[in-house]
């Protein structure tokens, strides 16, 4: 995908005008220059990160997550027990190095926001989002995984949920051509993941969009309340300023977006509160014939069975890398560990957390996430341990690994699991858990005293600025949300374009 | 701020034996890989490792009079052996860092 301008080429001051300005371009922003450049405007997208596609596709986690996520992964939370928020930082955001997982937003989600909020059902029918999740569906291939190239990990996963009589089924992804490379979350080797560079961005560009990499947006320009462009600082160290004749679009994620509306001394509404996301653990557990859970499709089943509860289980194919060392022990114990590890199963727990957390930034323009696990989802996500621990015994699993400190390192037993589930520790530092799939920290809500966007994504109090993210999303999804962001961000577009048809 | 060549002998010293008798070891990694490393590593990722790498060096002084570095092969282990049953959630910490580096160090390797 040809990107117009790389923002580490550039030292000197720079400047650019178009009709509108995308800030972002993850799913969110990718869908929503789609839909405007196939309106004819002349659009920009500006992305902090870099391409990461072809050539430059890492085999290797080290030099994948120093590429392409923000900070290494390891951009952590404050709270009592901090907890990495993965991002992925490239051109085409969280696409690039996701598991490709698709899913529909749920209509009882949906029920929720609309009993929340009755103008929502105005704003975005359901059958709106249907129409638009359809069109992401054919033009992202999203399809079931092919049982040829799930691989072991995923296979017991389905063995062990059958087994307990859960419901379970394989994962509907954006591939197409999968070879079961098991390098999802590096970026995809063969060009098979259709992520937002290889498609919608893409779709873009073709119609004359242009893309500028390596641009951190500081700023949303604006005056007498209306926005008429952004600032921005160059990875080469350059002062970038756009000006936005139509209008500006910020699209960043649930973390920046509020910061560049802060920094943008933008502030109306609860800015940056109610950050939500789904917290989960890994659970591995060991079996007496080889695994190679790094082989296969990444992410390629699923279970759902318990999702009402707020629980689901994907298998989680890991680097190598990275699956060691998750493994216990240091020294010789944990090289004996390494010597085995391919009959080692990976399995995800995820939760649809009740805690809320916020998004504040520091005096140089950097964004904090403030988020911890309260008791009752660290109940929830105990009971996901233990369920994920009781389907690999059901798949013959000879110990699992529950990963909770104060608890037993090796599970021999499922019956202990029960204890688990019982009676779990209850200090967030027990845990080790990752937060991915982050939304509501501007959130859409009809009342300005409650939302900082309106219903048709347009921010309560300035003008020609809409938010397009999963920031604005009302609450957390329970499931994988990209679909669910890009039907979304294609409404946005469609409401933003129609806002522009009728404005001069 | 780099590494100086002495903290980078006590990193190494720390990082393979971590994962001792592999085929590669990570103290093998090429400064390039380090300096990816750096420009990608979140600050308290990159602070947290340094802080790692100074404590466990000099935490064996107080019961072998030698930092890690000047340990024979059987008291490093007996010394790592020890730190991975710890309970104290900052010493988890440590050890969580140090066996990602390692850990990750050394499936570079391999996959090249």
């Amino acid at each position: 995908m040809n990107i117009a301008l790389d923002g580490a080429d550039v030292r000197d001051d720079h400047h650019g005008t178009f009709d509108v300005v995308i800030v972002g371009s993850g799913p969110a922003g990718s869908a929503v220059a789609d839909v405007l450049s196939a309106r004819g405007l002349s659009v920009l997208v500006v992305e902090d990160g870099g391409t990461y596609a072809g050539a430059e596709i890492a085999p290797d986690a080290w030099t994948a997550m120093a590429r392409a996520y923000r900070g290494m992964g390891a951009f952590m939370s404050r709270a009592r027990q901090p907890l990495p928020v993965v991002q992925g930082r490239a051109v085409g955001g969280g696409s690039v190095i996701n598991g490709a997982i698709s899913w529909r937003l749920p209509q009882d989600v949906w029920q929720d926001w609309v009993d929340a909020d009755p103008a929502l059902a105005d704003a975005l029918p359901w059958s709106e989002l249907e129409s638009a999740t359809d069109q992401i569906i054919t033009r992202l291939g999203i399809a079931p995984t092919d049982p040829a190239v799930a691989g072991r990990n995923n296979l017991l996963l389905a063995r062990g949920a059958e087994s307990l009589g859960l419901e379970h089924r394989p994962i509907s992804r954006n591939v197409r051509g999968c070879v079961g490379s098991g390098h999802c979350m590096q970026g995809c080797p063969n060009g098979a993941k259709q992520s937002m560079d290889r498609t919608l961005l893409a779709d873009a560009v073709g119609r004359g969009a242009q893309v500028w990499q390596h641009m951190r947006v500081t700023r949303v320009l604006h005056m007498h309340g209306r926005a008429t462009g952004v600032e921005a600082r160059a990875a080469g160290g350059g002062r970038v300023r756009i000006a936005a004749t139509r209008g500006v679009v910020v699209a960043a994620s649930a973390v920046q977006t509020p910061v560049v509306l802060w920094n943008s001394e933008i502030r109306h509404g609860p800015l940056g509160q109610h950050f939500q996301g789904h917290p989960g653990a890994g659970v591995l557990a060991r079996f007496d014939a080889p695994v190679r859970c790094w082989e296969g499709a990444t992410q390629g089943h699923e279970v759902t069975g318990l999702r009402r509860t707020g629980l689901k289980f994907e298998a989680l194919g890991m680097d190598r890398g990275v699956l060691a060392s998750r493994l216990p022990g240091l020294g010789r114990a944990l090289s004996a560990e390494i010597d085995r590890m391919d009959h080692y199963t990976s399995w995800g727990v995820a939760v649809k957390a009740k805690t809320q957390g916020r998004v504040t930034a520091t005096r140089d323009g950097t964004g904090v996430v403030h988020y911890g696990l309260g008791p009752e989802d660290l109940r929830t996500l105990a009971r996901g341990v233990a369920w994920a621990g009781r389907m690999a015994f059901a798949a013959g699993a000879v110990e699992v690994l529950p990963g909770v400190v104060g608890f037993d390192a090796r599970v021999t037993v499922p019956a202990r699991l029960d204890a688990l589930e019982a009676a779990p520790p209850l200090d967030p530092r027990a845990w080790s858990s990752v937060v991915t799939h982050l939304f509501g920290t501007c959130r859409m809500s009809s009342d300005p005293a409650r939302g900082v966007v309106r219903p048709d994504f347009r921010h309560h109090t300035t003008d020609r600025l809409w938010i397009a993210d999963s920031s604005v999303f009302p609450t957390n999804t329970g499931v994988n949300p990209q679909t669910s962001i890009l039907a979304m961000a294609t409404l946005a577009g469609r409401a933003i374009g129609e806002a522009l048809a009728t404005t001069p | 701020m780099p590494w100086t060549p002495v903290e980078q002998a006590w990193r190494d010293a720390l990082l393979d034996a971590t994962v001792p008798g592999q085929r590669h070891r990570p103290s093998q990694l090429p400064a390039e890989a380090w300096a990816t490393w750096e420009a990608g590593a979140a600050p308290l990722l990159r602070v947290g490792f340094r802080a790692t790498v100074w404590a466990l060096t000099w935490a064996p002084v107080l019961r072998w009079l030698r930092p890690f570095h000047r340990l024979d092969d059987a008291r490093r282990e007996a010394f790592l052996t020890a730190l991975a049953v710890q309970q104290s959630w900052v010493i988890r910490q440590l050890v969580m860092v140090l066996r990602l580096v390692a850990a990750t160090a050394l499936a570079r390797l391999e996959s090249r």
